[in-house]
């Protein structure tokens, strides 16, 4: 079993939400939660490192996606015309 | 402002990182931080470009090749030019996980008359395309020989055609193994493993009669005439190299590893196949790492589990495939149609089963009026994978498809949070499998990798590392 706990940067909060939606729905046996500025993730199966990971891929993931979605949609858009 | 379209996934080797196009590389743990700092440095945003994981918001030339590397992963149905046909809902066995939805023997009405026929033969008159794949289904289709060389004749003109028909091999006339001498006809079949297993799933007492049906076939055509797949009960399933002898024996080398699916007599009988279980997952990778031990082991025979392979092909090789249950866009009633015994169109098998199951009715139409129906118009309406709150965030989204009638049918919607699926679990589970063996350094596994992609030799690298 991994504990993980990462201190999270106030400007990050707004994250917050779906960071823990998204948790829930691709690493299902993941648990995430929030205290104060305190993140903690928790498996039964997995390793810190595993776990200290997925927390990193999932803020760049969150990031990456609402950074890059005008151009995503633009070229939906074009792909459809 | 620069774009950078990446999607990021944990796996065991690190943080992958794949853009819209499906290109895809391992990140560093500083890389994404500063990724996610959004402080690239020079070297940074120059091997990233070079991919095209990052350009330049006013590049015209950067954002038309992103566009173009998206289209790529974009299937297209085209004209209709594949038919699956039941000439008969008649079969001559009872499996207790008939997918299909069979009547006894003896039953009268259950297959095509001379009007459905002629409807058929019409529509195959009218096809614009060159070129065709019809599949025949039942049933047992090997019941009705007459129907079948009806058909096949009448598809002379086209320039590349082929010819499956699926069949349970039990009780086959001189006048079926006629039609099996034209070499653009191919057998689908089943075979559950050794013959205890098969005998104890399917045939019982006729056993013997299929397996000597299998082998005139292979002995006569050659194991290229021959397709065959188990069916698996996640509850029991069989041992491993048990199942993998009962093909290689045969010089059957493809196997399409399939648990019972939730369709037809198997939603009553085996109503757990609705979900499959963390144990069914790790059956699988087990299978598809012993097949890799095996491979390396002999390199005179590549075997391969069929899935895998077409998952890892739609990886690296888009458009190679057409397998019409693992595309995106995938809308149905266009390029393809299901024609019942009695002349009902479906998008799909499975929207049949369900359609006879009176799960739903998921016809479309018929063989006399056609099948441009406001039904066919709403589904297609949501056959993409693009718009869902869950794929838009999924690293493997280029790669992975959309399948509205496998979740009706576990389901009996579409809009299920799309994690929540098994068609999501399901390809989750294979695409972190098939990355971390993308990313293994084992030379058994880079082996079979390249050998199940077609390649000439093993590249040095499958994937990159930043």
């Amino acid at each position: 079993m991994g504990v993980v706990q990462h201190q999270f940067a106030p400007h990050m909060r707004e994250l917050q939400t779906s960071l823990v939606d998204t948790v829930a729905r691709f690493y299902p046996d993941v648990i995430m939660s929030f205290a104060e500025e305190q993140v903690t993730l928790s498996s039964d199966t997995r390793s810190y490192e595993a776990l200290r990971r997925i927390f990193q891929a999932m803020i760049a993931n969150e990031l990456s996606v609402q950074r890059s979605e005008p151009e995503r949609m633009a070229v939906i858009e074009r792909l459809l015309q | 402002m620069s774009v950078v379209p990446l999607r990021f996934r944990a796996i065991n080797q690190g943080t992958l990182a794949i853009n819209d196009c499906g290109r895809f590389f391992l990140a560093s743990d500083n890389l994404v931080e500063r990724i996610i700092g959004d402080d690239l440095t020079q070297g940074d945003r120059t091997e990233l470009s070079r991919d095209g994981h990052f350009f330049s918001q006013d590049d015209a030339f950067a954002f038309d090749a992103h566009a173009y590397g998206c289209a790529s992963r974009w299937d297209r149905a085209g004209e209709l030019d594949y038919l699956i046909l039941v000439p008969t809902l008649r079969c001559n066995l009872s499996c207790s996980y008939c997918q299909v939805s069979r009547v006894g023997l003896g039953r009268k009405g259950f297959d095509w008359d001379a009007e459905t026929l002629g409807a058929i033969l019409n529509l195959i008159d009218t096809l614009p395309t060159q070129r065709i794949k019809i599949e025949f289904q039942g049933g047992e289709p090997s019941l009705r020989p007459d129907l079948i060389t009806a058909v096949i004749e009448r598809c002379e003109r086209f320039e590349h055609k082929q010819f499956v028909i699926c069949t349970n091999l039990q009780d086959l006339s001189d006048d079926f193994f006629a039609i099996l001498t034209q070499p653009d006809v191919y057998i689908s079949t089943s075979l559950d493993g050794d013959v205890d297993t098969h005998a104890h799933n399917r045939t019982g007492a006729g056993t013997g009669q299929f397996l000597d049906n299998l082998e005139r076939v292979l002995t006569e055509f050659g194991p290229d005439k021959i397709s065959a797949l188990p069916t698996i009960d996640p509850q029991n399933p069989p041992a491993i190299d048990a199942l993998i002898n009962s093909y290689a024996s045969r010089a059957l080398h493809s196997i399409f590893l399939r648990p019972i699916n939730y369709q037809g007599f198997a939603r009553k009988q085996h109503s757990s196949a609705r979900e499959q279980s963390t144990e069914w997952r790790q059956f699988y990778e087990r299978f598809v790492r012993r097949i890799i031990e095996r491979n390396w082991a002999d390199r005179e025979v590549v075997l391969e589990e069929t899935y895998f392979s077409i998952c890892l092909r739609r990886i690296f090789q888009p458009g190679h495939d057409r397998h019409v249950d693992l595309r995106n866009p995938n809308p149905i009633g266009v390029d393809y149609v299901v024609i019942d015994y009695d002349g009902t169109v479906y998008p799909t098998d499975e929207s049949r089963m369900l359609t006879r199951s009176r799960i739903i009715d998921l016809s479309i139409g018929d063989i006399f009026s056609g099948w441009d129906s406001e039904k066919r118009q709403l589904l297609n309406a949501h056959a993409t994978n693009q718009f869902d709150e869950s794929c838009r965030r999924c690293a493997y989204q280029p790669f992975c498809g959309r399948d509205l009638v496998d979740d009706l049918a576990r389901y009996g919607r579409i809009d299920v949070e799309r994690t929540q699926t098994e068609f999501c679990r399901r390809h989750l589970h294979i695409f972190d499998l098939i990355f971390e063996m993308i990313y293994s350094d084992d030379p058994a596994i880079q082996y079979s990798l390249a050998q199940w992609l077609r390649l000439p030799s093993v590249p040095a690298r499958f994937g990159i590392r930043l």
